[in-house]
């Protein structure tokens, strides 16, 4: 059951129980989030590739995709620090209570991708909710045939979910490639930009669907590979981001076109978005 | 049910109406107030009766400005308004926008609390092209009750049920001829002002064929992305959300916002879908005669004409629908 996000903008409040810096740079953080209200915490249900609002009282409000999956028990986002609400949010240390909003959007039809081979592409800090949907696919992982995750970053310091990303490592029932762009002291992995290695790792588009969250520049330069390697265009995934403020359809601010990111979107296949202007 | 009013008692019936209801008129040929005796009747006011529903600021949270303040939800009007004088193409923006805000608890509860009794006007203003977007302006779209002006009264049409607590004892119930009269002019109405074609064209293009049309670039140029029309458009809906904060004090507001306007489609990367000011007014037009025309078989306008009226650079939106429908 997906619980539907309620039609109000009214947030609920949300108590920030463990706060864990990602990356080197220290400019993305985890949330981790309960809910005050135990019943509302306990029906909060939602799909990987959801977002929500996130409030801090006298900033505004922010879309951020979620990053937990639904079965976790915390909701988890992580918030790269780059504008008015994010900066506040980064200030806020563990205890303090914040406002949430959602879940919104449609998330991944992850039972539409029952029995095929799954393909996670994901670049830089995208991978929030690609995190997420891995996470779920592992716990249902018999529904599902081969799975694959290509993700990367600048360099090794940038990498998300560290600990999860040695766990994953080890098991045989995932194809997992980190790589990085340029060679680091340290660093023994595979070195390359995302296209180039998923060039390399070449996934068949054979009864598959691949999923691609990533800036701008990655995206435009997988797409091509993806279609060499057979993925229709209805077999890609993508999650768009736009400026927002309601998150329910009404305010507009986030339309591509005719498509609204938050209520359509934020996932879209990639044969549907090229029907639409590019305004994203 | 059709009434008559005579014209003499048109200041005794508002009278009575202020007396149940918060009532608001037209004032003046800038907008709407409340009801003081004055009375602006000679065409439409420069903004609509849009701000009844879509406030110019509706604050719907509270909270103490400090990390971990709690939100308190802030509910809407408490009494029921009237809002008399709407001009139909006005009231149909109203239906028109309430087809996207129907679940908006805000602008629900401000729906059920308003009623509107409408004007028609007997001749179409020199910028007006209501019926061209589909407006009948006797339909009573969006309306409780709408006033006819014949001669020395009005013919009064009620619409609703629940209208009937507009109706006073100023009204006699009209007769035979009435009826006949009110149906005569509904009828030359419609056959003389018959709907655009270019409505169905536009219909059947493309999304993408209009989006990358030729002609935006030439049309666009002189457009400053002021948002004028955008603020006086009754049907333009958009709207932004601000946490206002005096002292330990605050309020979250919806406010409406335009698509004019760069900072409007702005990423907090820097990043800009529609930077260019031609992007964005191709968007406004995009959306009002492609992208809701697709959806609710309806365009987003009701060619009240404000937009061509107070535009300080001349655009005039006929020249866009033109070059949308021919494209």
């Amino acid at each position: 059951m997906i619980a539907l996000p309620t039609q109000d903008m009214i947030p609920l409040p949300a108590r920030i129980e463990r706060v864990v810096v990602e990356t080197e740079d220290g400019l993305l953080k985890s949330f981790y989030l309960r809910l005050l209200d135990d019943e509302a915490h306990q029906a909060f249900r939602h799909r990987p590739g959801q977002f929500a609002m996130l409030s801090v009282a006298g900033k505004g409000e922010c879309p951020i995709g979620i990053a937990s999956a639904p079965s976790e028990e915390l909701i988890m986002f992580t918030v790269f620090r780059t504008g008015l609400v994010t900066d506040a949010l980064h200030r806020l240390s563990e205890g303090t209570v914040i406002g949430l909003r959602g879940p919104l959007g449609n998330g991944y039809p992850l039972e539409e991708f029952r029995g095929k081979n799954i393909v996670l592409i994901a670049g830089g800090f995208a991978v929030t909710t690609l995190r997420a949907t891995l996470v779920h696919l592992l716990e249902h992982r018999e529904d599902y045939g081969e799975i694959t995750m290509i993700y990367g970053a600048r360099n090794p310091g940038l990498l998300l979910y560290k600990p999860e990303l040695s766990a994953w490592k080890k098991r045989d029932d995932l194809k997992l490639y980190l790589t990085i762009d340029r060679e680091a002291p340290g660093w023994d992995g595979l070195v390359g930009f995302v296209p180039q290695i998923t060039e390399q790792v070449a996934p068949r588009g054979e009864n598959a669907v691949a999923l691609v969250c990533g800036p701008p520049i990655m995206i435009k330069f997988t797409l091509p590979v993806l279609e060499k390697c057979g993925f229709g265009p209805e077999q890609v995934y993508l999650s768009l981001e736009n400026r927002m403020r309601c998150g329910l359809g009404l305010c507009r601010h986030c339309n591509v076109g005719p498509f609204l990111v938050c209520k359509d979107g934020p996932v879209v296949t990639l044969s549907k978005l090229k029907s639409y202007p590019p305004e994203y | 049910m059709l009434f008559v009013l005579a014209k003499e008692d048109l200041k005794p019936w508002l009278e009575h109406l202020k007396e149940r209801y918060e009532l608001f008129v037209p004032k003046g040929p800038d907008g709407f107030g409340p009801y003081e005796g004055e009375l602006f009747l000679q065409g439409r006011t420069k903004l609509s009766a849009k701000e009844f529903f879509l406030p110019w600021r509706e604050p719907y949270l509270r909270f103490e400005a400090r990390p971990g303040g709690a939100f308190e939800p802030l509910s809407g009007p408490e009494k029921e308004r009237v809002v008399f004088g709407v001009r139909p193409c006005d009231a149909r923006g109203i239906s028109l926008i309430a087809k996207v805000f129907e679940k908006d608890p805000l602008f629900a509860r401000r729906r059920e609390k308003t009623r509107l009794i409408g004007l028609v006007c007997r001749e179409p203003g020199s910028q007006c092209f209501g019926w061209a977007m589909g407006v009948d302006p006797f339909s009573g779209e969006g309306l409780s009750l709408l006033l006819v002006e014949e001669g020395e009264r009005f013919l009064a049409r009620l619409f609703e049920k629940e209208g009937e607590g507009l109706i006073s004892p100023h009204f006699r119930p009209a007769g035979e001829e009435d009826e006949a009269l009110f149906e005569r002019l509904h009828q030359e109405f419609t056959k003389k002002y018959p709907p655009s074609p270019a409505l169905q064209k536009l219909k059947e293009k493309e999304v993408l064929s209009l989006y990358e049309a030729p002609f935006w670039e030439e049309l666009a140029l002189p457009c400053l992305n002021c948002g004028t029309c955008t603020f006086l458009c009754p049907t333009c809906y958009c709207f932004d959300v601000q946490d206002e904060v005096v002292g330990t004090e605050g309020v979250r507001v919806r406010l409406p916002d335009a698509c004019m306007f760069e900072l409007y489609s702005r990423h907090a990367s820097g990043h800009n879908p529609r930077r260019a000011p031609q992007a964005r007014f191709r968007n406004r037009f995009m959306h009002k005669f492609k992208y809701y025309l697709d959806e609710y078989d309806a365009p987003l306008c009701v060619g009240c004409g404000r937009c061509i009226e107070e535009c300080p650079a001349g655009v005039n939106l006929w020249d866009v629908i033109r070059a949308m429908s021919e494209v």
